[in-house]
């Protein structure tokens, strides 16, 4: 029950004791101060006064320390890693009653920034589709139209003129191509049409293709059904992942996994480059989206070496229990 | 025997796409061939119709990607009908997941868009012939494909990927046409699951 008495009084029960004691010291002990103090007894006086202070100052800081260590734990809370929470075992009302406000103020605050974060995410999303789909069915369809004129022209001119125009073709085609793989990497169109298992194959063919690293998707058959914000964390982190290995990772081979374990889905993007060597993990904003993305879907997001060498990219997304 | 060899080898085509660049383009390629002859062009799927009745196609070039609708769609809808066009479908993208749906749509060939017009062209005169131009189907698309159907389904799926004609297929598993077509259309749905 004591823990239950206030700060503010338990200040005051001090402080009244310290008085008190101070008050029977001098009552009890044959001190005794005259009408006009002597230098002994102001000097008396004074050492009394400060051992009262200082037991005073000494039980004080007991009852204010669980405050100064909730300040302290305050400003550790870390705002990337949420589900950190303030735990006093032994502390006074008020601090106690604080540290409860300060957890559900960073509950609500979590729950604020998911929300918000998956809002921004959504909002990207949607604006990321459009694009994609304004760059194909307007610029895409007009440059592959003057492409296929180029190609009848191309017949129909002189020698003096053809390589010009052959020259033509090639850049009215390169913006074909250019314009498409904008778009889909803007928004996997495979993705929305026929799938993630689709997508992952189409995804792991076109880097395959443009990078000459060997890409070998392995999905499991027995997927559970996943929702559409966590297949398109999946499909976006095994995206990134992909587009690291062929840029960065000097790598000959990678495989694409993606299977079932326990109550999860779990996406592999395995490579056997050169590893991450000084990088660090975090290093690269691309690390940075992979995990918030992550994050958003309640997932987790480990990234660490494979021996011999190479990195491996493992992404767990906890699937509901089955009714 | 073909409508081609009635129309004097000329090869008659007819295109559905929204586009209208691409429209010019493809009439100025088709035009620019000797044996072709472009017999109708339109914006969408609902002037096909009337189009194929009146002009009579040997082959039909179908954009992928159409108002409200998709070449997909209209591919299995025009190959429905009695002495139906062969069908091109005609695509920007998605073309690695799209070879299967195709194959299942009934469509004769598979071209990209981005590629050059001759491709086309070359298309063109191989399905008007009877014969088909679709990219080479990989194995891990069709594993992957495999892993989308029904058991049941995955013989349809062996039978079409060799070209074997659909009647052929029917008799083989003893269905009848509409039924074939019905499991076609549930093997379609599966592999798409946005429809």
């Amino acid at each position: 029950m004591i823990r239950r008495v206030s700060l503010f009084w338990r200040v005051i029960a001090i402080n009244g004791a310290v008085l008190v004691a101070a008050a029977l010291v001098l009552a009890l002990s044959p001190i005794t101060v005259s009408d006009r103090v002597v230098v002994a007894e102001a000097v008396l006086l004074t050492v009394g006064a400060m051992v009262a202070l200082v037991v005073n100052l000494a039980l004080l800081r007991r009852v204010f320390e669980p405050l100064e260590r909730l300040t302290e734990l305050t400003r550790r809370v870390d705002p990337l890693l949420p589900g950190q929470r303030l735990e006093l075992e032994r502390s006074v009302g008020e601090v106690g009653e604080l540290s409860s406000a300060f957890n559900d103020m960073l509950d609500r605050l979590e729950r604020e920034r998911l929300d918000s974060a998956r809002r921004a995410l959504a909002a990207q999303e949607h604006e990321r589709r459009r694009i994609a789909h304004e760059l194909h069915d307007e610029i895409g369809q007009t440059l592959t139209g003057v492409a296929l004129q180029l190609d009848v022209l191309a017949d129909l001119v002189g020698p003096d003129l053809r390589p010009r125009v052959t020259a033509l073709q090639e850049s009215a085609r390169t913006g074909v191509e250019e314009v498409r793989d904008i778009a889909r990497g803007l928004r996997p169109e495979a993705l929305d049409e026929f799938g993630l298992r689709s997508a992952l194959v189409s995804l792991s063919t076109m880097v395959a293709d443009r990078s000459g690293v060997r890409i070998e998707p392995r999905l499991a058959r027995d997927l559970p059904e996943l929702d559409k914000d966590d297949e398109l964390v999946i499909y976006r982190i095994a995206q990134e992942s992909l587009t690291n290995v062929a840029r960065h990772a000097h790598a000959t081979r990678a495989d694409v996994i993606l299977e079932r374990e326990n109550a999860a889905v779990v996406l592999r993007v395995r490579d056997d480059g050169r590893g991450m060597g000084g990088r660090t993990e975090e290093s690269g904003t691309g690390m940075r989206g992979m995990r918030e993305r992550a994050l958003l879907v309640g997932a987790s997001l480990e990234i660490g070496p494979v021996a011999p060498h190479g990195t491996e990219v493992r992404l767990v997304v906890p699937t509901p229990a089955d009714p | 025997m073909t409508r081609s060899t009635i129309q004097n080898d000329l090869i008659r085509v007819a295109m559905v796409d929204d586009h209208a660049a691409v429209r010019l383009g493809l009439e100025a390629a088709i035009s620019s061939r000797p044996g072709l002859v472009s017999v109708g062009v339109v914006d969408g799927p609902e002037a096909l119709a009337p189009l194929l009745y009146r002009a009579r196609p040997d082959v039909v070039i179908l954009d992928y990607r159409l108002p409200r609708t998709n070449g997909l769609v209209l591919c299995r809808r025009v190959k429905a009908q009695p002495l139906h066009p062969a069908v091109l479908l005609y695509s920007a993208y998605a073309d690695q997941a799209l070879v299967v749906p195709a194959l299942l749509a009934g469509a004769d060939g598979l071209v990209h868009k981005g590629g050059p017009a001759r491709e086309l062209l070359d298309a063109i005169r191989v399905v008007a012939g009877g014969g088909r131009w679709l990219p080479p189907l990989r194995p891990d698309l069709l594993r992957d494909a495999g892993t989308a159907l029904d058991p049941e389904d995955l013989p349809v799926l062996g039978m079409l990927s060799e070209g074997t004609p659909r009647p052929e297929i029917a008799a083989t598993l003893r269905l009848d046409a509409a039924e074939l077509d019905r499991r076609i259309g549930r093997m379609l749905a599966s592999l798409r699951p946005e429809r």
